[in-house]
């Protein structure tokens, strides 16, 4: 028993399936854990249960996505021992359901395909940043409802997801070109709208992306480009940072500290950023399509409740 | 006419005159003293009028033609009569009523902008002093009786063929006798100086001359009676009086008014008579837009050289520059000058500052038109080549443009592109009420085949939405401190273009840049006819309809209000007449406002004390709006209309 | 129509009659008969009073689906009069509202409204649902006396509702403008602010200036009469062009713009055109604009395509008849959209909003299921 890894599981969870989204990942793990440890008593849930976020916290360096997974969860199981008091009943439930979960979470990006459809229009030029799923299954089904639309993929370096959704998009036949990230300032006049996913979206309804997405927000709130977000609401989480600064991160956002000679592995830097709520136009989630503002509404309510 | 003047006026006259004028005075309030008082009047008035008609027929007029000259003298003093009239009444009313009625037509924004009807008063003042009574159905600006009015093809009163004999017939009235020439044409605006100035002393004098001019009218009760008649069939008889209306004449409250306009009546004879005729033109804004007001301008000025004599004593280099002067002050009256204008005028003075006093005049005048000839070919038409040739490099095939108005270089431009070079563009015009300039310029356009679109600035949110690459703007001035001073709404076109980060350009003559420095369309700005704005005709906006008749309806009101007023006390006197007149009158005057009532619901604005229309002409954009401007020294950002002002003010 | 609907008709009453009233009202809203979101609102819930009164149905959901059905006939008929569609929906969601209550207290698992009408986050953790009885025939008989009730009170609340709207609204706004305060509206044709502007004036004795754009070429006439009105409340009106509004607005203290519809994301569509360049405008001078809109403008719609929702009318008003060899293209946009970072706050008949909280109010008065009148639920 003791050799379970919450980490371990929550790796292995991503990898083998690559359509499921951090806060999910997370979630699974942590019903893992509950069906292998079987606690006894509800403190010991929630105390394993409090453990156990803290370490997987800890040992992923980008944490912000799969912390809204474990927020959730941990709200899951107090509000049912609060407000229920059934906790057995509540536990043989998360155990019993976890496959039903990642369908859900599934689910949710086909609503957010659906509610977000009709942001597209023929003939619009779409700029993508960084490879979401959420993102892909809108424009996806916007192909699918024979929308003549185009897109503009950054290539969203260091992880290059940008390669990744030109290809897949490619495959569906929508007309895609892609380009590096700087490049975002020289067409951002010739496009119409902005579409980024996100890891977390914090509770002033800015969001925490793969690094470049605030460059983008800025560059198109200056152009008046309206500029959406793509994302399951699972991913809100109580978080508040007030810039890219104060996030989690792995280590210092600047590090001058001297490594090697070569340039290439001298790249460092920040992954991710926060971009604030003033450049998004709206949030594009399961939910329905939210101001900003809206966002924090979801939160209270889930913790006030 | 000047003070000293009305008051030497009197002294050659009788003492018994002095005293029936004084009487005649209060005549309105004093019906039984007036009689007697007018029959002294009577003696003197006819012993003028032999003389005058002895004169004139001296001078070869007919009788017919003299007849008709009574008659309208007759009017004219009808008329001033009614205004005297009206004046006591005001006075009674106290200063109170006149402050509310003053506030009515400043509003509180624009209290410090002198208004059209400042202008229009001061104009009309002028025109009346200028004209022979021959011609006085010349009258105030937009009012002219309809008969006249329909027969000219112009919109307006102050048209070509009125005013040109009138000039013409200045230039031979002094000629004629003394006294008698030279009191008819003062009449008018004695009586409008005296309605600004109730109590100073020109008031007597006035009287006096009022009396003097009413050669043939023979008994207070019918020359009463008469004015109603005359006052109800307006349209029927034609040459009349110089008639102001109130609304004119409350705008000489302000002292200063009163004594700019009297400075220029002092000068009126120096005025050229090509002068008088720019200056309606340019009232009536039948010459629209900074470079053709300018270019008409230098074109008056050659001939205003040409026909310039040098007064004895004096060289031309020296004298010039101030009988241009008065010329200017008189075009300023019409409308505030523009600024190339200005910069033309500033130019021209130098100019004439240069000449060698040696110079015969000949040599002078002729090298003088020749130079202002170049100036305008230098400045307007070569500039605005160089500008075309700049601006057309930044446009490429099929690109819509967005341009405001109607401006001389842009549809210049325009063409050159879509006809000439054969690129294939869109326009999309935009315009705004009330002046409607942009459909000249989308008419023209479309009639060279370009791919044209009409909008109007409501509809700025729509256009934008199109796919716009550039707005193209014109000026009408660049401040120094890079601001664009144009019609009003191109910086609210400026400012929607760079919300949505598309660029402006700004063509522009570097004649226009000013030396002036303004933050805002508030502080300096010219106020157009509130007027403009009342006509509309609600189910057909577009047909655009002139305020002709705005002026002229608030007369007509004014005189039926005074001739109802005159009845009355006209009645108990049992003059049939009058009370015949009268009832025919009203029948008239019901069915008249029947259907002239309900046309334009905000007719009689002028009567609501809270209310104001504000029609600004021009306002200011911003640098950060433009992107750059075009000028025949190339593209510049707005940052750099100092440094052309210092580097090139001298060649300008 | 406006009086007769009012009285109670007779339930039995022929549907064909209900049928003959809808044709005509539909014929007007297509012919633009009927002006102003004010009206419109009336009418429609007039038109519904007698729709429900004759409506048949066996159970609550059909009528549910007979009243969707009218709306989006409506709605079609008139696709940018927003207030009929808004009050339908309202009735609807007093329809559904109680439907809740009644499977509350019964315990009767009715619900055919499955979910909840905003999801919460919360759902991905949720039970799976229970699948629900269907306790249908053990209280049809009951509820449709019942409902019909219900709507019908609905209807004549909301009515209530509707023509007290502008007390509730000057209550609020007058507090925020100040004495000697210039306002600006580009809204001549708004009672809403026509009626507060008075009220300020006469009620609260504040002096102020107005000045009123033109409106041109649409809503000239309006924005006259609307400044006469004014000036002889003695307030001091100053009618300007649509151009001079950028050159007066550094002089301005507040906009005040009336609406026509005001959507969940903040944003509205007024009226008149020029709106949106005048709130441009006035963001550009950080000038504060308020928006007034009674609740029943609120509408659950999510502006997507702003192009679908502004109207655009014949180009004779902008320009004269000319050569048709030669013709010109024109635009003439009757209605405008601002967009919610253009307004400051909504004042409305239930309080002051920012734009950005539009959409809690809207979810507050419609459920999310008759959002969209045309979809057939699945």
């Amino acid at each position: 028993m003791s050799e379970f890894n919450i980490t371990e599981t929550y790796l292995r969870f991503l990898e083998e399936d690559t359509e499921m989204t951090m806060p999910i990942a997370a979630i699974e793990a942590l019903v893992t854990l509950l069906r292998i440890k079987t606690p006894e008593t509800a403190a010991e849930m929630i105390n394993t249960i409090k453990s156990s976020t803290e370490e997987l916290i800890k040992s992923i360096p980008n944490s912000v996505s799969l912390r809204a997974g474990c927020d959730i969860f941990m709200r899951f199981v107090l509000r049912n021992l609060h407000l229920y008091g059934d906790w057995e009943n509540c536990k043989q439930h998360l155990i019993e359901n976890g496959q039903l979960f990642v369908s859900r979470a599934k689910k949710s990006r086909n609503k957010i395909a659906e509610i977000g459809v009709d942001f597209i229009s023929d003939d619009d030029i779409i700029l993508v940043h960084g490879y979401s799923r959420a993102v892909f299954s809108l424009l996806n089904h916007a192909a699918n409802k024979f929308i003549r639309f185009r897109c503009v993929v950054t290539e969203s370096r260091p992880s290059k997801q940008g390669n990744q959704l030109y290809s897949l998009l490619e495959q569906k036949g929508i007309p895609v070109t892609l380009i590096v990230d700087s490049a975002v300032g020289a067409v951002i006049d010739k496009v119409d709208k902005v579409f980024v996913g996100a890891e977390g979206v914090a509770e002033s309804g800015g969001i925490i992306n793969l690094v470049g997405t605030y460059s983008v927000g800025v560059l198109a709130h200056n152009a008046r480009k309206p500029f959406y977000v793509v994302t399951e609401s699972h991913k809100f989480v109580r978080m508040f940072p007030l810039s890219s600064d104060d996030l989690p991160m792995a280590g210092p956002p600047l590090d001058f500290t001297r490594r090697t000679d070569d340039v290439e592995d001298a790249l460092r830097g920040p992954t991710i950023d926060y971009t604030a709520q003033e450049y998004i136009t709206a949030l594009i989630t399961d939910l329905g399509v939210l101001t900003p503002s809206a966002v924090s509404e979801e939160l209270i309510k889930m913790w006030y409740d | 006419m000047s003070e000293s003047e009305a008051k030497s006026g009197p002294t050659t006259l009788s003492s018994k005159a002095k005293q029936a004028a004084t009487a005649a005075t209060g005549a309105a309030a004093n019906g039984e003293k007036k009689l007697t008082n007018k029959e002294l009047k009577e003696l003197k008035k006819q012993e003028k009028a032999a003389k005058r008609a002895a004169m004139k027929q001296a001078n070869g007029m007919s009788i017919e033609q003299q007849q008709q000259q009574a008659q309208m003298k007759k009017e004219k003093k009808q008329s001033q009569r009614e205004q005297q009239q009206k004046r006591e009444q005001k006075l009674k009313n106290a200063s109170k009523k006149k402050q509310n009625e003053r506030s009515v037509k400043k509003s509180t924004l624009f209290g410090h902008l002198e208004t059209t009807e400042e202008r229009r008063a001061t104009i009309l003042a002028l025109t009346s002093a200028v004209s022979s009574p021959k011609t006085s159905r010349i009258t105030a600006a937009g009012l002219m009786i309809p008969v006249v009015a329909s027969a000219l093809s112009g919109s307006n009163v102050l048209t070509a063929s009125s005013l040109t004999p009138m000039g013409s017939s200045t230039a031979s009235a002094p000629a004629a006798a003394v006294p008698a020439s030279a009191t008819a044409p003062t009449i008018a605006p004695s009586t409008v100086l005296s309605a600004a100035s109730t109590s100073t002393s020109t008031n007597t004098s006035t009287a006096i001359q009022q009396e003097i001019s009413s050669s043939s009218a023979s008994d207070v009760a019918k020359t009463l009676a008469s004015i109603s008649l005359e006052a109800g069939e307006f349209s029927v008889i034609p040459g009349i009086s110089s008639v102001i209306p109130t609304v004119l004449e409350q705008s000489f409250d302000s002292s200063s008014l009163v004594s700019s306009v009297k400075e220029l009546l002092l000068n009126k004879d120096l005025i050229h008579p090509s002068i008088l005729l720019l200056t309606s033109h340019l009232a009536h804004y039948k010459i629209v837009g900074s470079i053709p007001r300018c270019i008409a301008m230098l074109e008056v000025f050659q001939i205003v050289i040409k026909d310039y004599q040098t007064p004895k004593g004096t060289t031309l280099s020296r004298n010039l520059t101030s009988y241009l002067s008065h010329q200017i002050d008189l075009l300023k009256k019409a409308r505030p000058l523009s600024v190339t204008m200005g910069n033309a005028i500033r130019w021209l003075k130098q100019e004439i500052s240069l000449i060698d006093p040696s110079t015969p005049d000949k040599a002078a005048k002729k090298d003088l038109c020749e130079k202002i000839g170049q100036f305008a070919k230098e400045k307007i038409e070569l500039a605005d080549q160089l500008i075309i040739d700049n601006a057309s490099t930044q446009i490429e095939n099929s690109t819509t443009i967005v341009t405001y108005g109607s401006s001389k270089v842009l549809a210049e431009l325009l063409l050159h592109n879509a006809i000439s070079l054969r690129k294939d563009i869109k326009v999309i015009v935009v315009d705004s009420r009330p002046l409607f300039e942009g459909r000249k310029m989308a008419e023209t356009l479309r009639n060279a085949g370009v791919n044209v679109m009409y909008a109007l600035i409501t509809s700025l949110d729509t256009i934008f939405n199109m796919d716009v690459d550039y707005v193209f703007l014109g000026a009408h001035s660049i401040l120094s401190n890079g601001f664009l001073y144009s019609r009003a709404g191109t910086a609210m076109l400026a400012m929607t273009a760079k919300r949505r980060n598309i660029p402006v350009l700004v063509c522009c003559e570097s004649l226009k840049f000013s030396q002036r420095v303004q933050l805002d369309s508030v502080t300096f700005n010219e106020l157009a006819d509130p007027n403009d704005l009342v006509n509309i005709d609600y189910e057909n906006p577009v047909e655009r309809r002139g305020n002709k008749g705005a002026l002229l309806k608030q007369f007509i009101k004014e005189r039926r209000s005074e001739k109802k007023k005159l009845d009355l006390e006209n009645k108990p006197k049992g003059n049939k007449t009058g009370s015949k007149n009268g009832s025919v009158e009203e029948n008239k005057d019901t069915s008249n406002e029947g259907d002239s009532n309900d046309k334009n619901i905000l007719d009689g604005w002028q009567e609501l004390p809270s209310l104001n229309i504000v029609n600004v002409l021009y306002d200011l954009t911003p640098p950060e709006y433009i992107k750059k401007v075009i000028t025949e020294f190339g593209a510049l950002p707005p940052s750099s209309v100092p440094v052309i002002l210092r580097e090139y003010k001298g060649s300008a | 129509m406006s009086s007769q609907a009012f009285s109670p008709v007779h339930p039995n009453a022929a549907t064909s009659d209900v049928n003959i009233t809808i044709d005509t009202f539909v014929a007007k809203l297509k012919r633009r008969q009927v002006q102003g979101s004010y009206a419109i609102a009336l009418e429609t819930l007039q038109l519904l009073m007698r729709f429900i009164s004759a409506a048949r149905w066996n159970h609550v959901n059909e009528l549910i689906e007979q009243i969707r059905d009218l709306g989006n006939k409506l709605e079609k008929a008139h696709p940018t009069a927003f207030s009929c569609g808004n009050v339908v929906r309202r009735i609807l969601a007093v329809l559904r509202d109680e439907i809740e209550e009644v499977s509350m207290s019964t315990t009767v698992t009715s619900t055919t409204v499955a979910e909840p009408l905003i999801s919460s986050m919360f759902n991905l953790l949720q039970k799976p649902e229970q699948p629900h009885q269907n306790g249908k025939n053990s209280s049809s008989m009951r509820t449709k006396t019942d409902y019909r009730q219900v709507a019908i009170q609905g209807i004549k609340d909301l009515i209530d509702e509707i023509k007290n709207i502008d007390e509730g609204i000057q209550q609020i706004a007058i507090d925020l403008i100040h004495d000697h305060e210039i306002l600006l509206t580009p809204t001549p044709d708004s009672k809403t602010v026509l009626k507060f502007l008075i009220t300020a004036r006469e009620r609260s004795n504040r002096t102020f200036t107005v000045l009123v754009t033109e409106g041109f070429p649409n809503n000239t006439k309006n924005a006259h009469e609307f400044a006469k009105k004014l000036a002889q409340h003695n307030i001091e009106t100053l009618v300007v062009p649509d151009s001079a509004v950028f050159a007066l607005m550094s002089r301005v203290g507040k906009v005040i713009i009336g609406t026509k519809a005001v959507f969940v994301n903040g944003g509205t569509i007024s009226s008149n055109s020029g709106v949106s360049s005048v709130c441009e405008c006035a963001r550009e001078f950080r000038t504060p604009v308020f928006a007034v809109a009674g609740l029943y403008k609120l509408s659950p719609l999510y502006p997507f395509d702003v192009e679908k929702f502004v109207e655009f009318g014949g180009s004779q008003r902008t320009l004269p008849r000319m050569d048709p060899r030669k013709r010109l293209d024109t635009v003439n946009q009757i209605t405008d959209y601002v967009p919610p970072e253009n307004i400051d706050i909504y004042i409305t008949n239930v309080g002051g909003f920012n734009p950005s909280f539009i959409y809690r109010i809207a979810w507050d008065n419609y459920k999310q299921a008759d959002v969209h009148l045309d979809k057939k639920k699945v």
